[in-house]
């Protein structure tokens, strides 16, 4: 086990789909040759196909006995091409030859953008930001007979060894994300590496700096003062994907919990989904429902104009509270006292809890009082409007930011 | 009474002469013909005449099992191979001939005819899931004859290995193991060789510096179009070259 797990947290309430991320990643690691259909960081639609296509039913991951289930790899079709065009002619030549890609289009990693899925008179979909998940227990690394890949001990961090790789591809194969990519010019595997020689230097992850969403929380999942703490342990509102793959994922995802039906906004999903449930507990796990059924309670209650820390995290206006940073001098000097226990929660301050959020909501709910909740971050800036920049769900929490924040 | 000394001499001679050549069988000796030192550079070439003039001996091919989860089992195919040694020296020229149906290469990306200078990626990969047919000659570090012979299992650590790899469309390179997975590229070691592809078959020739008489080898053959790479492979057991 690692001294320390970095983690990410992607708030789904608020991703808008701009691909900003995609390209910061795309410019910053993967730009060199062979890498052209590589998107270490992808957005993409669900429901939805997936890059590569029909990721998430291909199988990878574990069984229940711990074993590797490995999926057929998937063929560069899957992935989608990454088409060129004749720049030279299109942009000085002007020989009139037409602007089409140098292949017929057949597949792309957004093939399917904004699709989504449909009943009757109700179209929905969501996006779903996608990096490999340095997951506690890796299948690629189990799957490895190179031992190429490994679990950095100081942040568990991920990596591929790119002098031991040989390009055998067991990593994709037992990977349930396909967050690995073949090079075939360099002839081994690569993959997302969570920008470490940036936050070596305590800068925040390439994707999480440039998200104009500010759907990222990045920090260590084992400081109670990070973003990616609180709203993993403390308030429980971020989920992995797909949890039944065995892999323990450190990239989480708070759930499109309330995208209004036209004409019924603020109508609960559990009441009248817009989204279906079953989808998202297909991707999340039926932990799903305890989440909405928490962030809907805590939406109440801002509407009410009581205050709401987790919303007001999730708001996230400004970079200190969104990531924390911790370089390797810094954390080396840090004491160990949490170090390798991530099942539980730390104990000590600064972090309060008070009993469970949801167990907290759900006594107040048998009780009938009606009671605020008793969680509790120390830190966390207040739901004040003051505090408040806006975001995705600010339509429906109460907040009007156009006069500053105020409510 | 001379008549039956004859006849029997005759069928002693016979017998033994018989006994002799299946006890060389059984150490599954490879003659090596000795060329001229001017054939060098003409051994190097896998479709080369010269060739012509080398008897060709079969090699068994075995499968390994499945190795690791979701490993095809044993589908019963072996291709069917030869070897031919030429010994220059100390040096000694072995061509492997096997059938292949597939033609499988290790692409090096695509470049884009039409991209002109502005292009964005000067290579692009075009193949994610494809594997590539290959081939790999292994000898013990230490040469000469043995008592034991290294582990197939890539050496041992007291019997290091050296292994000259070949594979469809990238060429040979020199690797070293002392064991199973301690396979190491080893740099700055050319290993001088070519390549043919005939119908369906592959012939590859390799030149193995330093084979004294009865140093042991032996061959792996990888099936690109069978996904083969790593540890799933056909292989055939030590044979002693003279």
């Amino acid at each position: 086990m690692p001294e320390h797990q970095y983690a990410m947290v992607m708030d789904l309430n608020k991703c808008i789909g701009c691909q900003t991320c995609t390209i910061a990643c795309k410019k910053q690691w993967t730009d060199g040759d062979g890498m052209d259909y590589m998107y270490w960081n992808n957005v993409e639609t669900h429901p939805g196909i997936g890059y590569p296509r029909s990721w998430h039913s291909i199988g990878g991951g574990f069984d229940k006995q711990r074993n590797l289930q490995p999926s057929p790899l998937p063929a560069k079709e899957d992935y989608g091409e990454a088409f060129e065009y004749d720049y030279g002619q299109r942009l000085y030549g002007g020989r009139k030859k037409p602007v089409m890609p140098h292949k017929t289009p057949t597949y792309t990693p957004n093939w399917d953008e904004d699709v989504g899925g449909w009943d009757t008179t109700n179209p929905y979909y969501f996006y779903l930001p996608r990096i490999c998940n340095h997951c506690t227990h890796p299948a690629c690394l189990e799957a490895c007979p190179r031992k190429a890949i490994y679990k950095r001990t100081e942040d568990g961090i991920v990596l591929i060894d790119q002098e031991r790789c040989r390009g055998y591809r067991y990593c994709i194969k037992a990977c349930p994300y396909k967050k690995i990519y073949f090079n075939e010019v360099t002839g081994k595997s690569e993959k997302c590496i969570f920008c470490y020689p940036r936050l070596e230097k305590g800068q925040v992850n390439a994707c999480a700096q440039q998200c104009v969403g500010r759907i990222r929380f990045v920090g260590l999942l084992d400081d109670p003062d990070s973003p990616v703490y609180k709203l993993v342990k403390g308030y429980k509102v971020a989920l992995g994907l797909f949890p039944e793959k065995g892999t323990v994922p450190n990239v989480y995802y708070v759930p499109p919990f309330n995208p209004p039906k036209q004409g019924r906004a603020g109508t609960s999903i559990l009441e009248d989904s817009r989204l279906p449930l079953d989808y998202l507990v297909y991707l999340f796990g039926p932990k799903v429902k305890d989440v909405i059924v928490f962030l809907e309670y805590e939406l109440s209650r801002a509407q009410r104009g009581e205050k709401s820390e987790v919303l007001q995290l999730l708001i996230g206006r400004d970079d200190h509270v969104r990531y924390k940073i911790v370089p390797d001098v810094m954390r080396e000097a840090a004491p160990q006292e949490n170090a390798g226990d991530f099942g539980a929660a730390p104990a000590g301050p600064p972090l309060e809890i008070k009993g469970s959020p949801i167990a907290s909501y759900i006594d107040s709910m048998s009780n009938g009082n009606g009671s605020p909740l008793t969680a509790s971050f120390e830190g966390t800036d207040s739901c004040a409007p003051s505090a408040c920049g806006g975001c995705s769900i600010a339509s429906t929490c109460g907040i009007n930011t156009s006069n500053g924040g105020e409510a | 009474m001379k008549r039956l000394y004859c006849i029997i001499s005759i069928l002693l001679v016979v017998s033994l002469f018989t006994i002799g050549l299946m006890a060389q069988d059984t150490a599954l000796v490879m003659q090596a013909a000795p060329v001229e030192t001017s054939m060098s550079s003409a051994l190097l070439s896998a479709d080369n005449a010269a060739w012509n003039n080398i008897q060709p001996r079969p090699i068994h091919l075995n499968r390994t099992p499945p190795l690791y989860t979701g490993d095809p089992i044993d589908d019963s195919y072996r291709p069917t191979a030869t070897a031919q040694f030429a010994r220059v020296g100390e040096d000694v020229f072995v061509r492997i001939t096997w059938t292949d149906e597939s033609r499988n290469s290790s692409g090096k990306g695509a470049k884009y005819p039409d991209a002109g200078e502005e292009r964005i990626y000067p290579q692009h990969t075009e193949n994610t899931s494809g594997f590539a047919d290959a081939l790999c000659v292994m000898v013990p570090q230490k040469r000469g004859p043995h008592t034991a012979y290294p582990s197939m299992m890539m050496g041992d650590t007291q019997e290091p290995v050296d292994l000259y790899f070949w594979r469809a469309g990238e060429g040979f390179s020199m690797l070293g193991a002392h064991g199973r997975e301690t396979v190491e590229k080893v740099a700055n070691a050319p290993v001088e060789g070519g390549e043919s592809r005939q119908d369906s078959s592959w012939s590859v020739v390799i030149r193995l510096p330093g084979i004294t008489a009865h140093t042991p080898v032996c061959f792996a053959i990888w099936d690109g179009g069978r996904e083969q790479r790593d540890g799933l492979k056909y292989f055939s057991i030590w044979y002693e070259v003279e």
